[in-house]
């Protein structure tokens, strides 16, 4: 079957945020200098051939747009200057839009004023349904209850859930959109196959897969060889990439957690001091989330001379600066709990959080955040691929390709 | 000494034998028309051979031979190989050897002054070097011998590297036969005489063939050094296959523009005389001496070199450029279409003229534009001294069904691409035959870089496997035309290398990146395919095995496909065939050495410029065109031409008149059999033509003819020499 | 250079350079810095004995640094002028090389000379400069042993080389197995050099044929991103030298790294149907390193330069060699990167300019 060329997608890339890539003279240089390329899963060549010939599917589809950490090598040597590493990001972007069945993702990537308006209208939407149940402004001493009689908890607990339920059927449409695609692409490739399926389910392998993208994920072993001889030395260890997105990744997951255990365990408004369970592990996690986010922002602002600051987009910083907000208002709260303040201003905190919190997780499969349920999965599925085969994964973090034991 | 022969009454012309036909030749016709003026072998020149034979050849320092023989160590290239101090210690045995030294290079200056040194000091007069291969220094030191005041061509020059050290390995056996070669060197060498160069005195006039950038380039730098200059060229309209193109990379001139400013300064200068609608026919005589016969159409215009004619007024003359077809006067453009616009571009981009005596291939294109019967065309005779070559290139002319062409009417060449592209109107959608253009492929290296099995050869009988060098660039161009002003067409390129060498090349082809230009490698046993699309929106379809996306057949709907074709050489005609002018493997004309002498054939007086002797684009044609036209002029300048002694003469008193030299003679005119006052005929040799084969010497009965500086006398003393050395040569 | 040399009309300066250009009525006076050799020039007879006295050894730059001279010394073998030259700042004043020389030619304090020469015309020929083999991190710059320019591969293959044969720097290792890297210092904008040199592909080309003589069992490979083969003749000889077993791989080489072996890795992507992340190793690598223009064109003439720093001329299609300057002609690489044929072709064209310039209607 040939492939047939679709000479639009370039002018599409453009939009998602990748200008440059059109100078590309396919030189293979990137692929070649780029520290995670192994054998065969070789980018960002590959991504930018898709591109260049409209290949829209084998693009969304394929297991290397998640691979890339963006370490920027590739967009430093690049001859042409034609910025492969954005067209990495870039195609994260298109992927993202692909599987998302609204094509709210794809308005949001490709027009900066989409974006931003529509962040403001959701925010206004959800602060209208926050504030639509509250006629009472509390007085004196602010502590959670007074904020919970201004915005009652049943109101942030139902919409909670609501945010919770269109955030799981999204994200559920979207993932089976993706598996789907993937499943169909890897299989149309004529890339060796898994043997052919069992009338039982390969639960075996499909753990073992899960081992694998979990170890990796927890422990960012591609992270830490994503770097070149330059970046190396990029400074000490508190300030390096990986350093800092293990920070905003287990500052949220921790956060994400004391929330949910927090609904689960603590009566809503009640008093706990600072060393209980659940609250200390909020604050560590807080901390981590706002150390992870102030260095990485610092960062992208100072654009030091690293290539994958070059272009920053809405998107990009959108995450940041909510986390950034999130996790500044609740320590906010937090020190309101044992330290007297009064006013209103505590209160316009509070709805900031909250809303910023419940709409974060809203665009969840729209914006960049949605990497946290895409790239594990794709991961998974490309290690249940291998694991099917009876290989270890490549791109995982091991040491080199290899066949598994007999074990 | 020789008895003095009368000498033939002048004026009379050498009258030619019969020569049997060979294959492939003509026959020459035994006369020649009457030409006024013309400058018989033997007439005002300087004292020919023969006599300087019958003199005694001036020595200095007295008769004796006193030979320097000189061994070169090369560096360690002979050296390393040949004890060169043992062959120096017997070559100063040798009867004659006055000094025998070595040096480690022989052409450096102090291997000169060696040599020099002993001319003044030890009364050496002749000299031996063995060294690496004549080629390479025999000029170099006949300049030393010059230099230091005895005649150059007491000389001789054994080789020693490339015929001993560099083939043979066993050192002894190595040195016994440098030995043997300088031994027999020596002994030429002794019995060598001063030599003259031959010289011819020469018109100072230049006939230029070809009136495209190149000729009109070689036209304006000669008139302005005094020289004649004559411009011959076969269209009606000069520019050549510049005047089909809308603008030159990488400075985007507009290709008129730069015509014009050549042109004018041709048409401007009342030195040049100007022929167009001519051909060149024959070719007779030498360097120095050549008759042009050229045969012009009756709509052909002669501008005659005129300082009445109204200098400076082109304006005056009537004569413009017109887009794609060349410049000239507003005649050449109505005559040249009497089928309409096309027929003049058909003439222009169809190539395959048929090579002399061959039939054209096919009978699908329409006849080239040769002119009709020859009753109707005006002769004209032009003498020149030297003849610059400038016939340009033809564009390559895909067969039937290569890629589509000729089948589908969606693929053209990308000469018609370019008119195609200049006549869209600006904005909206381009046109193709009433439909709109949405996709358009490029498929580079057609006719050029052509591969055996898989292209069919052309009408030479081969394929063209050179790179025609400027379509990478060219077509490289279009499609940043293309997109610039039509962005939404999308375009691909199918090419096997990117070829934008040149100073401003690489920024087109990253425009085309840019501008969204895809790019697909194929390899040139898998060219793509064309094909007319079944029930699809693009009514053709090209398809790859691309390289750049690991061999994956990717596939294109276009509504255009542009082909970009090579160049083949033009056919010269009666130019070729009258001079013999050699032809490289890839049919264009071969030019002495590709580094030392660029512009030169082995024709002595004919030069050679522009892309008739390999694929350039305009700038690189006029560089060779100043190139050409700087050495006619010291060909020229001084009057007359000076060639190489080494001819063959002819003892009078010897010559019993049997012609067999004559038969054997390769070079037509270099031997003619003439009549001598006292009524015996005699073989008379034209030095100008001689080119010292010596096959006349081998084939006459009483010896009576031999060769300057190679004389039978001094093969005999070579070979006792190398049979003295006792069998010690190596085999 | 022997023809040039030798000529009763022509003059040469070597070890000169002209600092001076200024426009008069008919021409130019240029003023030549005949820079001091320390040798008397006239008297010298080129026959070394002060090279093989001088005590002092100095990295020989005319073989590519691969061995040494002396102080005093003759520039190359067949120089021309044969004389020797005393390099001021590596001689020591010890005396060695007077004590011995038979013409008692040398002079310790000979000072430049500065000759003013009126002329009708100038003729800039200047040249080029090889790109730098530094200035990319990502092929070592320029600390791998075994990693060397092409001048110095040339000096290898050379007959009068360092070695008298093809060895790898590190250690003197008969090379198993050779790399070109193409596009080493062109076509690149990192390197500040986007245009395309012209030569490297035929000189790269020229020299693995060379050494698959030399080294008839050496696997050659060389990685291109495209072999712009383009002259008469290139086509084939590309051709024929794929016949003899070089390796042609597309593919632009982006990383190169020392081995523990001093051999050098090579990363790649191949680009064909095989192609994938790659990892060669060979005993020695050659930067095919570009055309740079020479940096001081300017300062003699008020010429145009290009973007690209070589030499514009008003019109360069129609008369590549006629610069913007009345009197002055340019030829050969100062204009742009190109090779020997078109170089000579380019010099031929420069002499007709000049030629021309004597009508005057």
């Amino acid at each position: 079957m040939a492939i047939r060329v679709d000479p639009t997608l370039l002018d599409d890339m453009e939009r998602y945020g990748a200008p440059d890539i059109k100078a590309c003279f396919n030189c293979g240089n990137c692929t070649a200098v780029c520290p995670l390329s192994e054998g065969d899963d070789a980018f960002p060549r590959r991504m930018i051939r898709h591109v260049q010939l409209g290949q829209r599917d084998a693009l969304a589809a394929s297991k290397e747009v998640w691979m890339c950490y963006y370490c920027g090598e590739c967009s430093e040597t690049c001859p042409r200057e034609a910025a492969p590493g954005e067209l990495m990001a870039a195609a994260r972007r298109f992927a993202i839009g692909r599987f998302d069945p609204t094509t709210l993702a794809r308005r949001m990537f490709t027009s900066t004023a989409f974006n931003i308006g529509w962040m403001v209208v959701l925010f206004a939407i959800l602060v209208g349904f926050l504030l639509g149940t509250s006629d009472v402004l509390p007085e004196g001493r602010v502590n959670t209850a007074s904020l919970l009689e201004w915005i009652p908890f049943h109101v942030i607990h139902d919409m909670g859930l609501a945010v919770i339920i269109i955030l799981g059927v999204l994200a559920v449409v979207a993932l089976v959109n993706m598996l789907w695609l993937l499943s169909r692409e890897t299989s149309a490739q004529g890339a060796p196959q898994p043997p052919a399926t069992p009338s039982r389910f390969p639960l075996k392998a499909a753990l073992l897969a899960l081992g694998d993208m979990v170890g990796e994920v927890i422990r960012h072993r591609r992270f830490r060889d994503c770097q070149t001889a330059e970046s190396r030395s990029d400074g000490p260890l508190p300030l390096r990439r990986r350093f800092v997105h293990l920070n905003i990744m287990f500052g949220f997951l921790g956060l994400a957690l004391a929330t949910v255990l927090d609904y689960l365990f603590k009566e809503p408004g009640s008093y706990v001091p600072l060393y209980y369970p659940i609250r200390l592990l909020g604050t560590i996690a807080g901390i981590a989330l706002m150390y992870g986010a102030t260095v990485a922002m610092i960062q992208r602002a100072r654009k030091p001379e690293r290539a994958y600051f070059d272009r920053s987009t809405v998107s990009d910083w959108a995450l940041l600066i909510f986390l950034w907000i999130i996790g500044a208002t609740g320590f906010v709260l937090e020190i309101a709990e044992y330290v007297t303040m009064s006013g209103i201003s505590v209160d316009i905190v509070f709805l900031v959080h909250v809303g910023l919190a419940m709409e974060l997780l809203l665009l969840l499969p729209f914006t960049k955040f949605a990497h946290i349920i895409y790239r594990p999965v794709a991961l998974w599925y490309f290690a249940f691929r291998a694991r099917r085969m009876g290989v270890i994964p490549n791109n995982m973090g091991f040491a080199e390709p290899q066949k598994e034991s007999a074990a | 000494m020789a008895e003095h022969i009368d000498e033939p009454q002048s004026g009379e012309q050498p009258r030619e034998p019969e020569r049997p036909a060979e294959s492939g030749e003509q026959p020459r016709e035994p006369e020649r028309p009457a030409e006024s003026g013309s400058t018989s072998p033997d007439e005002g020149q300087a004292p020919v051979p023969e006599e300087m034979a019958a003199e005694e050849a001036a020595v200095a320092g007295g008769e004796e031979p006193r030979i320097g023989v000189y061994i070169c160590h090369c560096g360690g290239n002979i050296a390393d190989v040949i004890d060169v101090e043992q062959v120096a210690e017997e070559a100063a045995k040798l009867p004659g050897v006055v000094s025998a030294k070595t040096n480690m290079f022989m052409c450096s200056d102090p291997g000169q002054q060696a040599i020099a040194d002993d001319i003044a000091e030890l009364g050496v007069n002749r000299v031996v070097v063995a060294a690496c291969s004549p080629r390479l220094h025999e000029t170099t030191f006949r300049g030393v011998l010059e230099r230091a005041g005895i005649n150059p061509y007491l000389y001789e020059h054994a080789n020693i590297r490339e015929q001993v050290s560099w083939s043979h390995g066993d050192p002894e056996q190595a040195r016994d036969k440098a030995t043997a070669l300088v031994r027999a060197a020596v002994a030429k060498a002794g019995g060598l005489t001063a030599l003259e160069p031959v010289r011819i005195p020469a018109e100072g006039a230049v006939v230029i063939v070809g009136g495209g950038v190149a000729g009109l380039r070689a036209a304006g730098d000669l008139a302005r050094t005094g020289l004649n200059v004559t411009l011959v060229e076969k269209e009606l309209v000069l520019g050549g296959r510049a005047a089909v193109l809308d603008k030159l990379f990488p400075y985007e001139e507009a290709a008129a523009d730069v015509i014009t400013r050549l042109a004018d300064e041709v048409l401007e200068d009342t030195r040049i005389t100007l022929h167009t609608g001519t051909e060149v026919k024959n070719v007779d005589g030498y360097v120095g001496a050549f008759t042009l016969t050229l045969r012009q159409r009756p709509e052909g215009v002669t501008l005659a070199a005129d300082p009445d004619r109204v200098a400076r007024d082109v304006a005056g003359l009537g004569w413009r450029y017109e887009p794609f077809r060349g410049y000239g006067p507003a005649s050449a453009f109505d005559a040249a279409t009497p089928g309409g616009d096309d027929a003049a571009d058909t003439a222009a981009s169809a190539g395959a003229v048929p090579a002399a005596g061959e039939t054209p291939a096919g009978g699908d294109e329409p006849g080239a534009g040769e002119p009709a019967g020859d009753e109707s065309a005006g002769t004209i005779t032009v003498k020149a001294g030297a003849i610059v070559v400038a016939t340009g290139y033809e564009h390559y002319v895909p067969p039937k069904g290569e890629y589509g062409y000729g089948r589908l009417p969606q693929v053209v060449t990308l000469v018609d691409f370019i008119k195609w592209l200049s006549e869209q109107p600006e904005g909206g959608t381009p046109t193709f035959n009433d439909k709109p253009v949405r996709a358009v492929a490029f498929v580079h290296c057609v006719g050029s870089r052509q591969v055996d099995g898989v292209h069919k050869p052309g009408p030479s009988g081969h394929i063209n496997e050179y790179c025609s060098r400027v379509c990478c660039t060219a077509t490289l161009q279009s499609v940043v035309d293309l997109k610039t002003r039509f962005p939404r067409v999308a375009a691909y390129e199918l090419f096997q290398d990117i070829r934008a060498y040149g100073r401003g090349h690489e920024e087109y082809y990253e425009r085309a990146n840019k501008a969204g230009a895809v790019f697909l490698r194929w390899d040139g046993a898998q060219p793509p395919k064309v094909a007319k699309t079944k029930g699809d929106d693009f009514p053709v379809t090209v398809s790859c095995i691309d390289g750049l996306t690991w061999g994956e057949e990717v596939e294109m709907g276009v509504d255009m496909v542009v082909l970009a074709v090579g160049m083949t050489p033009a056919d010269i005609g009666g130019l070729g065939s009258s001079l013999k002018i050699p032809t490289g493997a890839d049919g264009f004309l071969q030019e002495v050495h590709p580094k030392l002498r660029p512009v030169e054939l082995s024709v002595t007086g004919v030069l050679v410029a522009g892309a008739c002797q390999a694929p350039k684009d305009v700038t690189e044609s006029c560089a060779s065109a100043s190139a050409a036209a700087v050495k006619a002029l010291g060909l020229l300048a001084t009057g007359h031409v000076q060639l190489a002694p080494f001819v063959a003469h002819v003892e009078a008193e010897e010559c019993l008149g049997h012609g067999h030299c004559v038969a054997e003679c390769p070079y037509p005119g270099a031997i003619a059999m003439q009549d001598y006052p006292d009524g015996q005929q005699r073989a008379v040799v034209n030095p100008a033509l001689c080119s010292g084969c010596g096959a006349c010497v081998a084939v006459c009965p009483t010896k009576a003819i031999d060769l300057n500086g190679w004389s039978l006398e001094a093969y005999e003393s070579m070979v006792d020499a190398l049979l003295a050395s006792g069998g010690e040569v190596a085999r | 250079m022997a023809a040039a040399a030798h000529h009763r009309d022509i003059t040469i300066h070597t070890y000169s350079e002209v600092e001076d250009l200024q426009p008069t009525e008919n021409g130019y006076t240029a003023t030549v810095r005949r820079k001091a050799r320390s040798v008397d020039e006239v008297a010298c007879i080129g026959c070394r004995q002060c090279e093989y006295a001088c005590p002092v050894e100095v990295p020989d730059e005319f073989q590519g640094g691969f061995t040494s001279r002396k102080a005093a010394y003759v520039p190359f073998t067949n120089a021309i002028p044969q004389v020797a030259l005393i390099d001021k700042e590596s001689c020591t004043l010890c005396g060695a090389c007077a004590n011995v020389c038979p013409k008692d030619c040398i002079v310790y304090d000979q000072q430049d000379q500065l000759i003013p020469i009126e002329v009708e015309h100038v003729v800039l020929a200047t040249g080029w400069e090889l790109t730098s083999a530094s200035s990319k991190a990502q092929y070592g710059g320029d600390r791998i042993a075994n990693v060397i320019s092409p001048l110095q591969m040339e000096r290898l293959l050379a007959p009068h080389g360092p070695y008298g044969r093809v060895l790898r720097p590190a250690d003197g290792k008969d090379p198993a197995s050779v790399a070109w890297v193409q596009c080493a210092g062109s076509r690149d904008k990192t390197l500040g050099v986007p245009w395309c040199s012209r030569v490297c592909c035929m000189y790269a080309i020229k020299q693995a044929m060379l050494l698959s003589g030399a080294l008839p069992f050496a696997d050659l490979t060389i990685y291109y991103m495209d072999i712009r083969a383009f002259g008469k003749g290139y086509e084939e000889f590309y051709r024929s030298a794929k016949a003899m077993g070089i390796e042609f791989v597309k593919a632009k080489v982006g990383r190169l790294e020392e081995a523990a072996d001093r051999s050098v890795n090579v990363h790649i992507e191949r680009i064909d149907e095989r192609g994938q992340a790659e990892t060669r190793t060979h005993d020695m690598v050659v930067l095919s390193l570009g055309m740079a223009p020479v940096p001081d064109t300017r300062e003699l003439l008020p010429l145009d330069l290009g973007e690209d720093g070589f030499v514009d001329v008003p019109h360069p299609k129609d008369a590549p060699c006629r610069t913007s300057l009345p009197h002055v002609t340019a030829a050969g690489t100062v204009t742009g990167p190109m090779d020997i044929v078109d170089t000579i072709a380019e010099a031929s064209a420069a002499a007709m300019e000049i030629c021309r310039e004597g009508d005057r209607g």
